[in-house]
């Protein structure tokens, strides 16, 4: 593997062609191959199974014509033992294979493909380049339908009772992302086959209302059979709308929403390593630590801790690491090496010596420019000592080439014209760093995302342009100077602000790795919200649990707790920050290298349906209480009505308060549980049961409740007829008014967040349109806030249930001890710095979106006031603004200065 | 349907579904219906008297049983089963269509199927069109003949009638040997080319079964019982019934 | 008697050999080594462990059928004197892995299992807290199944 440069050779001269699993099997690949074009490792490997050396002992032409000799077919199968301290199995899904759906015909009909293969096709490394077209004849699809629930909540055809979770979204997701793909101004129809839509995520609600706009249809209806249509060509669906319209309607493509099951080899896994399964082979994981698998030190995260998305499976990734962490707490940098450099070379006053690499990127680059004539060109510029060209300048073999080059020509920069910084500069840094020069003298011209991509059609211009942004490159990189990061001390401590369920998970998950935290409580007593809950979706009790945990936290030695306290003031940055808190009249200083925001959210007090005008209309809580404390008797009484979304996914509320619907399905099955003959109905738009709650979603149903459907323009009607509380409705089936009578209605009202708006303004924390506090990014860093150094975990980011409230706020913690784990921080160097020739206007003040720039007075030597700008290298990240903003150059950004800027437009002019 | 009030949430009573739940195995998950229109997307019958299974499901999971009880459609359903062999959860609506027909009185039950069941009743063939041992044997064996004439290559055909200790029993729905007797020889030829050791029975050689169609559930006991007894009585070990 | 292969169980059970291996090796399938890398169980032993993993009768009886023995015509081999369904003596190996276990300091890496994003995630969280991780991925290369995705919600992000 190490000899691999990954130049592709061995598969050109391969001839054995094998369906590629990547790519769903849709296109081929050989029998030596690499995964995908940008794997990691970027290597390429000999499918055992295929080769044809390997199986008949012939042909072994990759070794004959591989470069650098780098296959091996005398390697044997090795075992590796390894003593590790805790194990995470994260083997991921299998997608349900809808074969044994014989009647949607998948393996009969071409153009009915699974959702996985569908990705493909519009994927620009898929078999069609991005292009999106039918598999049957190759043309563009102009009219495509989804089906949902292939292969979940299905007990008939598979034993998958569960619901997937991600396949509303992702059906939704696709077929807005469909129109991209297809040229000029298709009239594009799509259809959406469904039972129940499931957006309960952030910003899932209103993305299907957005395509609802768009013209995608939703069709409530699940069609029975799937026929081709004339020769074999495009699909015929016969459905009946709820009308009980009996409707054909020919389609060009199908795509089948597959579901997630257990990944293959989850019996071996649970077999070796000796934990246990749920009953869809799942790991059984308790809702109080939904990464612990059975066995202590074995650990589940990811899909095969259930179907999840993308961002649940991030989170849950930092929970299993936050939980190993705090297992091997005491071995922690035990085992890790800490990389050392070579003494960095004072190059200041040295005369510029350049070495310029010219990467042909494989053919990315060279198959449009001309990578011989820009090494010519390269070699006539100034301060140029040494100009090489090769195939992948970020392969490692190229940085030992660099780091010989550098020392045998003396050379003090270095330009390398690739592809965009984004993708290698921090290894070209490093590259520099271990030949001994400051990482910060390393300039990329990109002549490739801005060059060799975008202009294949004229290789004469593009090679032109490429000489220009080499000649830029290097006057640049001539003004180059040694840069240093900031490097600011940790204070190792943390707070937590909110003393809920997520704020004392979070307070015991960081105590236990180590580091002493404030807990502080707006509060008289810690626990919030779950308080008012019974039991898990999985029936563990929650109030025990509650108890044990606040007990934990309050005796803990390492974590100090201040009830009744309030957060008034914050200031400085990650590493190093100082708060002022509030407890009656007593106002406290603390300093924290880390926080984590876990302010909660409330129930939502409803203004219809009779609420608080009649004692039985109660809201879920409130409901849940009087169960408690036995003021409602389900032996006593004759029907429940549950309504739900109420407050929720409404023009107020444009959003899924997501726990609603499994809390309603839990108590209905106490309540029938308790009583058989109590009536329960409950009356909603979608049923969420998302996950492996759809266990009780079939539950309810099975026990006899009743499940009547309304919309948001025919909501149900709540009145009093002679004492009696009547709730009227129609249901849509059979399309008659519904007149129930009911001793309780009970309201499943949204979540909303509290008022935040304090806490988000003292960090700076920025909130979505709906009040609840936003992530950094929805999907890599879910439990980060949009500031540096402070983490945020439960409600306040958007509603969620208690299980993933507990493992969001281990993730936080976990992802807070990385910050707290380190004496010292380094910062980027590419900081905004004050020149002499600031006279403090402030300008750049108001242009700085990270507040980084504030206006100070200082002294002069003979004691003038004068107005200058301090700039906090801390937040700021050398955006640039100020510099473009300031008339005097009176401040610059390290790395980009004026004068460096200048030279490459100088540069760039002089013909 | 008139414009009625489904009332619900009073004294809890034991609707239709119920009774017929407690008949099936597993309730015939009965109670598990999420309204997903598979079914109906499926059935042959929807859309006729405005109905399909998911309406009736619906219906009776309301309780709204004089529907239920009195809709004309589930006489048009087949039977055919599409309904629940792509149903997610495995709802036995066969079966609860099948109940709907027996709460019918019996002489409001469709003419036809009333009617071909008294005749099945009344004679020990079986028969729904009333034919007689004595006819079937005739035009049985006449035509035999006239085959065995003027089809040379099937000269040594035979199509015994109550052949004791045959290995296969037979049966025969009644309308070829009352109407169309000429599309009984193909299935003997058939039996001949392989060999079989084949027989028809006088008694209880009808296939059809019109009674099972009525939801007369002790009719049906009666031919059934009738049939197999007459496969006994000539000692054969398997019945072939085509229908 | 039955006498099987070890692949000849996994293929039935549907799992893998390193599974059989490790039922033989537990006790749970009660089977005695023989030579010829085979192994010997009772019929009864064997019938009442295939109930309890919901092997059907047909596939059952099949194997039975196929692989009865009469009792005298397998070898023991050397361990079947003294082999027992506790676990054996503690080897070289065995007696290095339990020293690691008894020790009261734990071993500071982990080993990842699965390089989907979620599994590149631990690790990643890990290593920079401090552990030394061991990432364990099936196929040639990690990404898992967000690799195969095209756009992902809601920024429109390739999935790469």
């Amino acid at each position: 593997m190490d000899k691999c440069i990954a130049c592709g050779l061995c598969a050109q001269k391969c001839p054995k062609k094998v369906d590629d699993e990547f790519n769903m099997g849709l296109s081929k690949r050989k029998a030596i191959y690499i995964k995908y074009g940008q794997s990691v490792p970027l290597k390429y490997a000999i499918d055992p199974e295929n080769c044809i050396y390997l199986t008949r002992g012939k042909c072994r032409a990759c070794e004959k014509f591989c470069p650098t000799g780098a296959i091996n077919f005398d390697d044997k199968e090795e075992i590796i033992q390894l003593n590790v301290g805790a194990i995470i199995t994260a083997p991921g899904f299998k997608p349900f294979d809808p074969s044994i759906l014989d009647s949607y015909a998948y393996d009969k009909i071409p153009d009915v493909v699974t959702s996985l293969e569908y990705e493909r096709l519009l994927s620009a490394g898929g078999p069609y380049m991005g292009h999106l077209v039918r598999p049957s004849d190759e043309q563009e699809p102009k009219k495509i339908a989804w089906i949902q629930c292939v292969g979940s909540r299905d007990t008939n055809k598979c034993s998958n009772e569960f619901c997937s979770s991600v396949c509303c979204m992702y059906a939704i997701k696709q077929a807005l992302v469909t129109k991209e793909h297809l040229s000029g101004d298709t009239e594009l129809k799509q259809s959406i086959f469904y039972m129940d839509i499931r957006t309960h995520g952030k910003e899932f609600e209103r993305y299907y209302e957005d395509a609802k706009e768009k013209g995608v249809e939703f069709v409530r209806a699940r069609p029975h059979t799937l026929e081709p249509g004339k020769d074999n060509r495009g699909v015929i669906i016969r459905y009946v709308d709820e009308d009980g319209n009996v409707i054909n309607d020919e389609y060009d493509m199908v795509v089948l929403s597959v579901g997630l099951e257990a990944p293959k080899g989850a019996k071996d896994l649970s077999n070796i390593m000796g934990f246990d399964l749920d009953e869809y082979n799942f790991a059984k994981t308790s809702s109080f630590n939904t990464v612990q698998t059975s066995k202590k030190g074995i650990y589940v995260t990811g899909a095969f801790g259930g179907p999840k998305d993308i961002p649940q499976a991030v989170t849950e990734a930092s929970t299993a690491a936050a939980e190993a962490a705090k297992l091997l707490s005491k071995a922690r940098g035990t085992l890790t090496k800490k990389k050392t450099y070579p003494k960095e070379i004072d190059v200041t006053c040295e005369k510029p010596r350049i070495g310029v690499i010219i990467c042909s990127c494989g053919i990315n680059i060279s198959n449009v420019v001309d990578v011989k004539e820009l090494v010519e060109f390269a070699k006539t510029l100034p301060n140029v000592e040494y100009v090489e060209n090769t195939m992948f300048s970020c392969s490692t073999d190229t940085q030992y080439l660099i780091i010989e080059k550098i020392k045998e020509y003396n050379l003090n920069r270095l330009v390398v014209a690739a592809c965009t910084p984004r993708t290698h500069e921090p290894l070209f840094q490093e590259t520099l760093r271990d030949a001994g020069l400051n990482e910060f003298l390393v300039e990329m011209a990109n002549i490739r995302n801005q060059n060799s991509w975008v202009h294949q059609n004229d290789p004469k211009a593009a090679t032109e342009k490429a000489k220009d942004q080499i000649k830029m490159a290097i006057a640049k990189a001539t003004l180059n100077s040694p840069l240093k990061r900031l490097k600011i001390k940790v204070n190792q401590k943390a707070l937590v602000i909110g003393g809920g369920v997520s704020g004392i998970v979070s307070a015991l998950t960081l105590a236990n790795l180590g580091y002493e935290c404030i807990l502080i409580e707006k509060h008289s007593k810690l626990g919030g919200n779950a308080w008012n809950l019974e039991t898990t979706y999985k029936k563990e009790k929650i109030r025990p649990w509650l108890n044990a945990q606040i007990n934990r936290v309050e005796n803990h030695p390492k974590i100090e707790v201040l009830k009744n306290t309030e957060l008034k003031e914050v200031t400085g940055t990650i590493g190093n920050f100082e708060a002022k808190v509030q407890s009656g009249d007593e106002i406290r200083n603390i300093g924290f290298g880390a926080a984590i925001v876990c302010v909660g959210a409330t129930e939502y007090k409803p203004t219809e349906y009779l609420y608080g005008e009649d004692p039985r209309v109660l809201t879920s809580f409130e409901f849940e209480a009087k169960l408690r404390e036995k003021i409602i008797a389900p032996e006593k009484i004759n029907s429940v009505v549950f309504i739900q979304c109420v407050g929720s996914r409404d023009k107020e509320r444009p959003y899924c308060s997501r726990v609603c619907c499994t809390h309603t399905m839990e108590k209905a099955i106490r309540l029938k549980e308790k009583n058989p003959d109590l009536q329960v109905f409950v009356l909603y738009r979608d049923i969420r049961t998302y996950g492996t709650r759809e266990k009780l979603y079939k539950k309810a149903r099975d026990l006899g409740v009743i499940f009547i459907r309304y919309t948001l323009s025919n909501k149900p009607e709540v009145r009093l007829e002679n004492g009696d509380l009547v709730v009227l409705t129609t249901d849509p089936i059979i399309k008659l008014p519904v007149k129930i009578h009911a001793d309780y209605l009970c309201l499943a009202s949204a979540i909303i967040p509290t008022n935040n708006i304090e806490i988000s303004d003292l960090f700076k924390l920025s909130k979505n349109t709906d009040g609840f506090i936003n992530e950094a990014h929805p999907k890599l860093r879910p439990v980060d806030a949009t500031t540096d150094g402070v983490f945020l975990a439960g409600l306040c980011n958007y509603p969620k249930s208690i299980d993933e409230s507990i493992a969001q706020a281990e993730a936080a913690a976990g992802r807070a001890s990385i910050i707290l784990s380190k004496d010292y921080m380094e910062l980027d160097a590419i900081k905004s710095f004050v020149s002499d020739n600031c006279d403090g206007c402030g300008l750049c003040v108001d242009v700085c979106p990270y507040s980084a720039l504030s206006i100070v007075e200082i002294q002069d030597q003979d004691g003038t006031i004068k107005k200058r700008i301090s700039a906090d290298p801390a937040l700021c990240k050398g955006c640039g603004l100020c510099e473009a903003t300031c008339p005097k150059g009176g401040i610059l950004v390290h790395g980009f200065t004026l004068d460096q800027i200048e030279a490459q437009i100088q540069t760039l002019l002089a013909n | 349907m008139a414009q009625e009030i489904i009332e619900l949430g009073t004294q809890k009573k034991s609707f239709f579904k119920d009774k017929v739940m407690e008949l099936l195995p597993d309730g015939g998950n009965l109670n598990a219906c999420l309204t997903c229109g598979a079914c109906a997307s499926g059935c042959p019958a929807s859309g006729l008297e405005d109905m399909d299974p998911r309406k009736f499901l619906r219906l009776a999971a309301l309780g709204m049983d004089d529907i239920i009880t009195s809709t004309p459609w589930v006489w048009m359903c087949s039977m055919c089963q599409r309904c629940i062999y792509v149903c997610p959860m495995k709802i036995n609506i066969p079966q609860l269509v099948y109940y709907a027909r027996e709460a019918w009185p019996r002489e409001n039950r469709p003419t036809g199927i009333l009617k071909s069941c008294d005749i099945a009743l009344k004679n020990d063939t079986c028969s729904a069109m009333g034919a007689s041992e004595e006819d079937f044997q005739f035009v049985v064996e006449d035509v035999l003949e006239e085959y065995r004439a003027s089809q040379p290559e099937f000269a040594e055909m035979k199509a015994p009638v109550n052949q004791k200790g045959a290995t296969f029993f037979l049966n025969q729905n009644s309308r070829e040997p009352v109407t169309e007797p000429d599309e009984m020889v193909p299935l003997w030829k058939i039996l001949h080319m392989v060999g079989a050791d084949w027989t028809y029975g006088t008694k209880g050689w009808a296939a059809e079964n019109y009674c099972m169609f009525l939801a007369d559930d002790k009719s049906w006991e009666h031919i059934v019982r009738t049939k197999a007894k007459a496969v006994e009585d000539l000692g054969c070990k398997v019945w072939l019934n085509t229908e | 008697m039955i006498k099987f292969k070890v692949i000849e169980i996994a293929n039935t059970f549907g799992v893998h050999r390193n599974t059989v291996t490790n039922w033989i090796k537990r006790g749970v399938l009660k089977a005695k080594p023989v030579v010829g890398r085979k192994y010997v169980i009772s019929e009864n032993d064997f019938i009442a462990f295939a109930e309890q993993n919901h092997i059907p009768r047909r596939t059952l009886e099949e194997f039975i059928k196929k692989n009865k023995i009469q009792k005298t015509e397998f070898k023991l081999t050397k361990e079947d004197q003294g082999f027992s369904n506790h676990p054996q003596e503690p080897s070289p190996k065995n007696k290095y892995r339990e020293t690691i276990m008894n020790t009261s300091r734990p071993v500071g890496s982990v080993l990842v299992l699965g390089g989907g994003i979620a599994g590149i995630q631990a690790v990643l969280d890990l290593a920079d807290s401090g552990y030394f991780v061991h990432l364990v991925e099936r196929s040639s290369g990690i990404g898992g199944v967000m690799a195969q995705l095209d756009k992902t919600f809601p920024t429109n992000d390739c999935a790469m």
